[in-house]
């Protein structure tokens, strides 16, 4: 809601900072990939397990969606559009976040070996993270966004997300003792938090208009 | 050597695929544009009640979109410099009974855009329906902004005129509870969809988006403006 | 020997219920909570997933030779977005109602990580036939779970079935609009996986390794 508001506003308010500011805090809260739109939900469900492992993946989203969003909106721009091949775009945004994970792995393999072994694992699984897809595709329909707006979008939703999996993390290690039914534990108790947890979050959206 | 190969490889398959999706995406293009024009068609005649659409053919569709639909004159918003397209439905071919004005809206959903048309009475101060021709909201949830329960409070007239200072020109409201006269939901209330929160405040922020811009446009065409 | 002892056949019927892609190994949630307030959506969903996790998996056995280790994933997501592309094209061209309905899902498709999960786990290791059965078995036992699912929702949330008014609608029924929202399919799912780990966990307590 916020993002649509200050849509006119962007052209003309020279208050720039404020501005990324509201993006950015719009696609970290109300608009929150995760508990709001409920993307990202396997790897979250997978991972939450262990806090430092959370965190770990957390922080890996956050780099991928960043700079996938980046490059995808400069993709788009110069590339498909002018081209008039956007109908390619589910292709090649996903081409580009597996190439983008590839190279980040390659990368920090060559680099710093004991984070690659602490995060290593989980670098593949980001890419069918359908969060970060979602963000290179919804970043195309805020039509005002330029090159810093579409950073910070990114960057803001890969923060919700890191958010929202690290207040599970907490939650899951706090219940780790209780005594749950042996069916519902692991998957079934995280989903019924989950779930929760959205309806929490269903109150957050009329906040904002 | 081996690198060669692996880009050699990635690019072969790149080229593969891509040329199977584009070969497909140009052989059916005409199609998907015809489609589009159709749908188009079909909801501008049911949005004037021109026709009922269950019945008509194709082609008998395209006449009366083609006959009674006048879409030849656009307004400009002398406020920004926008144009919008003005729409004029008569009820016969010979276009000399008028039967409704209409006008395209437009704005970000919850997930994509949704575009769409309202239809105003001759006297320009109420509404007479609302169409929605593109959205991909949630289906079940968002997506009911196109069933009849939404749309009723449209067809039943929902009351355009220019709101008091720092009211708005149509507001979202809660299912079953009619807001009482004189205040400034009054006459000018749709139901929100229970559970779609954020689709009701974005079609509550475009529609009165819309209609203000169409509001402005009339009367800079009342006061000689430039138009077409 | 019987279907169920070769290798595609064992695969297929694993996947139903077994190892369930669903509740078993939590894939493809994002999909299962859009998508299960109404059957209908359900269905061509699943339809959708069922062809395109059996295809892709067929081409990624068939090319499993030849797929370099440094680009495989990349490989993997452009063949299953160009089939899921493909089938969008086709569905868009020569059925535009039923696109409607499945067209915000596309994204989903290409996103569920049953499809890359299957392809890594199994494709990139197997012949072509099982692989085929491997990934039919995926999207059958994903149907089953989000079909079971859907009908709890739509009955409880709407009050229909198929579109259709079920007979204690508008009489006596109030419509529970927390199963049409998306934590109503959390509750559903979890309740689904807790009656499903429960019967295995149950199976393997009593000695019945079956």
């Amino acid at each position: 809601m916020i993002l649509a508001a200050i849509q006119p506003v962007v052209q003309s308010e020279p208050n720039v900072l404020a501005q990324l500011l509201v993006i950015f805090l719009a696609a970290a809260f109300t608009e929150n990939i995760l508990l709001a739109r409920f993307l990202g939900m396997c790897s979250f469900l997978a991972i939450s397990r262990q806090m430092k492992t959370s965190i770990g993946l957390g922080f890996a989203v956050v780099f991928v969606t960043t700079f996938t969003a980046a490059i995808n909106w400069l993709l788009h721009t110069y590339v498909m559009v002018p081209l008039g091949i956007v109908f390619l775009e589910y292709i090649i945004f996903i081409v580009v976040i597996a190439a983008f994970v590839q190279l980040v792995e390659m990368i920090i393999e060559r680099f710093s070996p004991s984070l690659y072994f602490s995060l290593g694992i989980f670098l593949p699984l980001i890419t069918v993270n359908c969060a970060i897809l979602g963000v290179s595709l919804f970043m195309l329909n805020k039509q005002s966004f330029g090159l810093p707006e579409s950073l910070i979008f990114g960057f803001g939703s890969g923060i919700g997300w890191l958010i929202a999996i690290v207040l599970m993390a907490g939650i899951r290690e706090q219940i780790k003792e209780d005594k749950i039914p042996p069916g519902l534990r692991g998957a079934g108790i995280t989903l019924i938090i989950t779930g929760i947890i959205a309806l929490a979050f269903v109150a957050f959206s009329g906040m904002i208009k | 050597m081996k690198r060669v190969r692996t880009v050699l490889f990635m690019l072969a398959i790149a080229a593969v695929f891509g040329a199977g999706v584009t070969g497909l995406y140009l052989g059916s293009k005409k199609t998907v544009e015809q489609n589009k024009r159709f749908i188009e068609q079909k909801a501008l005649v049911e949005l004037f009640g021109l026709g009922d659409i269950q019945t008509l053919s194709k082609e008998e569709i395209d006449q009366i979109v083609g006959t009674q639909i006048d879409q030849s004159e656009t307004l400009t918003d002398p406020h920004n410099g926008n144009t919008i397209p003005l729409l004029k439905a008569y009820a016969d071919a010979e276009q000399t009974q008028l039967v409704a004005y209409g006008f395209p809206f437009a704005g970000i959903g919850f997930w994509a855009e949704i575009k769409g048309y309202i239809a105003v009475d001759s006297t320009l101060r109420k509404t007479i329906g609302l169409k929605v021709i593109e959205q991909a909201e949630t289906p079940g949830l968002g997506a009911r902004i196109e069933e009849p329960f939404f749309v009723k409070p449209f067809m039943d007239g929902l009351n355009i005129t220019p709101p008091a200072p720092g009211a708005s020109y149509l507001y979202m409201g809660v299912s079953g509870r009619t807001p009482e006269k004189g205040t400034a939901q009054y006459g000018r209330t749709f139901d929100a969809i229970t559970g779609a929160t954020q689709t009701s405040l974005a079609m509550e922020r475009m529609l009165n988006e819309a209609v203000a811009e169409f509001g402005r446009c009339v009367k800079n065409r009342k006061a000689g403006g430039v138009n077409r | 020997m019987a279907f169920k002892d070769t290798a595609g056949g064992k695969a297929l019927i694993q996947n139903l219920w077994h190892e369930n892609p669903v509740f078993r190994q939590m894939l493809g949630i994002c999909s299962t909570l859009a998508v299960t307030n109404l059957l209908k959506n359900t269905l061509l969903m699943c339809g959708g997933l069922i062809f395109t996790a059996g295809l892709s998996s067929l081409t990624i056995s068939l090319l499993r030779k030849t797929i370099p280790k440094q680009v495989r994933m990349m490989v993997q997501v452009l063949i299953i977005a160009a089939y899921v592309i493909i089938v969008d094209t086709f569905i868009r061209a020569q059925f535009p109602d039923i696109h409607k309905t499945i067209g915000p899902y596309v994204g989903l498709i290409i996103t569920n990580c049953i499809i890359m999960g299957r392809a890594e786990a199994f494709a990139s290791k197997n012949p072509a036939w099982p692989s085929l059965l491997d990934g039919i078995g995926a999207g059958l036992g994903y149907s089953l779970i989000l079909v079971i699912i859907a009908l709890v929702r739509e009955a409880l949330g709407f009050g229909t079935l198929m579109g259709i008014p079920l007979p204690a609608r508008d009489v006596w029924w109030y419509q529970w609009t927390i199963m049409v929202m998306p934590p109503g399919a959390f509750f559903m799912l979890a309740l689904v996986a807790w009656f499903g780990n429960a019967t295995l966990l149950k199976r393997e307590k009593n000695g019945g390794a079956k």
